[in-house]
């Protein structure tokens, strides 16, 4: 009886299991890596307002731009403390 | 093949070119590894963590990792992208695994898994069933867990795995050693921390895969009993 239950509760998270990874990879719907990357950059390009909507209700999108700004956001502060007094001077 | 069919359909780039490409500035080829590899990856660091928040994490990771290291990974040996890859999502797994790592008694993770007791009997009966078989599947080896995910939600083939059982080198305490590297540590480095499994047969695969599923099966049973 249990063995029979066991059956159907594993074959339940397969399938669930299944379409909770499909669902969370790339989708036809989601940004591409290069332009969530663009617009991570501080000065990105326009957002798209389909873009923008999409991004609210996708966390594989939304996840991985956060993470890509906070890795620009690290660079520059880097930059800034490898530079101290300011922005570097402007090539002669 | 013909030149017709080559045409029409062109050998897939191994993953050493598209990072070449993307090296050489063409935006479309860091694209094309980020979707080879993302179900696969997010696959592995579901198979190690059992939670699709913190797998999809350890997976962007891995990936992100590549695309800062992109300039300086030693591309000149055939797989190298893909072992970087797995080792990469191998460890910001683990990394997430240390950062989480809470014991969670059996009842209190029952509970917060049915946070709906308002629901009818029969969906509340189902969504424990489905709790414990959770709580089943983390209690696997990693090892036979991985099996699991790879076979059963991956669609991988049986010879796949274990050339991904090699890849990872798949003995924990190896694997935590590892986790204490930061992600994104060079290949080179990061195989020195990690020894094969030894399971290079099909049939290697195959037996774990029965083993997991004779211990899931023993296990839930007993939670039922």
């Amino acid at each position: 009886m249990t063995t029979d239950r066991f059956d159907a509760v594993f074959a339940d998270w397969q399938t669930r299991a299944r379409q909770e990874l499909d669902r969370r990879a790339t989708t036809p719907a989601c940004l591409a890596f290069s332009r969530l990357a663009a617009l991570a950059e501080p000065l990105s390009p326009p957002w798209d307002e389909a873009e923008r909507h999409h991004l609210e209700g996708c966390r594989r999108c939304r996840s991985l731009y956060q993470r890509l700004h906070r890795l620009r956001n690290r660079e520059r502060e880097r930059t800034r403390s490898s530079h101290p007094g300011g922005d570097p001077p402007p090539p002669r | 093949m013909t030149e017709g069919q080559t045409l029409m359909n062109p050998e897939p780039r191994s993953d050493e070119d598209l990072l070449r490409a993307a090296r050489a500035g063409e935006t479309r080829a860091f694209d094309a590894l980020f979707e080879r590899y993302e179900r696969l990856l997010l696959r592995i660091a579901y198979s190690l963590l059992l939670d699709f928040d913190a797998a999809q994490d350890a997976a962007q990771e891995a990936l992100i990792a590549l695309s800062n290291n992109r300039a300086t990974l030693n591309v000149d040996r055939p797989g190298a992208v893909r072992a970087y890859l797995i080792t990469c999502t191998r460890n910001a797994a683990f990394d997430q695994w240390r950062a989480h790592q809470k014991p969670v008694p059996l009842d209190e993770e029952l509970l917060e898994s049915r946070a709906m007791a308002e629901t009818a009997l029969n969906d509340l009966l189902a969504e424990e069933q489905y709790a414990i078989l959770t709580i089943c599947l983390r209690r696997l080896p990693h090892k036979q867990r991985l099996v699991v995910v790879l076979r059963l939600l991956g669609d991988l083939l049986e010879d796949d795995i274990a050339r991904l059982l090699a890849e990872l080198g798949w003995a924990i305490q190896e694997a935590e050693a590892a986790a204490k590297s930061p992600t994104g540590q060079k290949i080179e480095e990061i195989a020195i921390l990690t020894t094969p499994l030894g399971i290079t047969t099909v049939g290697g695969v195959g037996n774990l895969l029965n083993k997991a599923k004779e211990a899931l099966r023993e296990c839930f049973d007993k939670q039922q009993g």
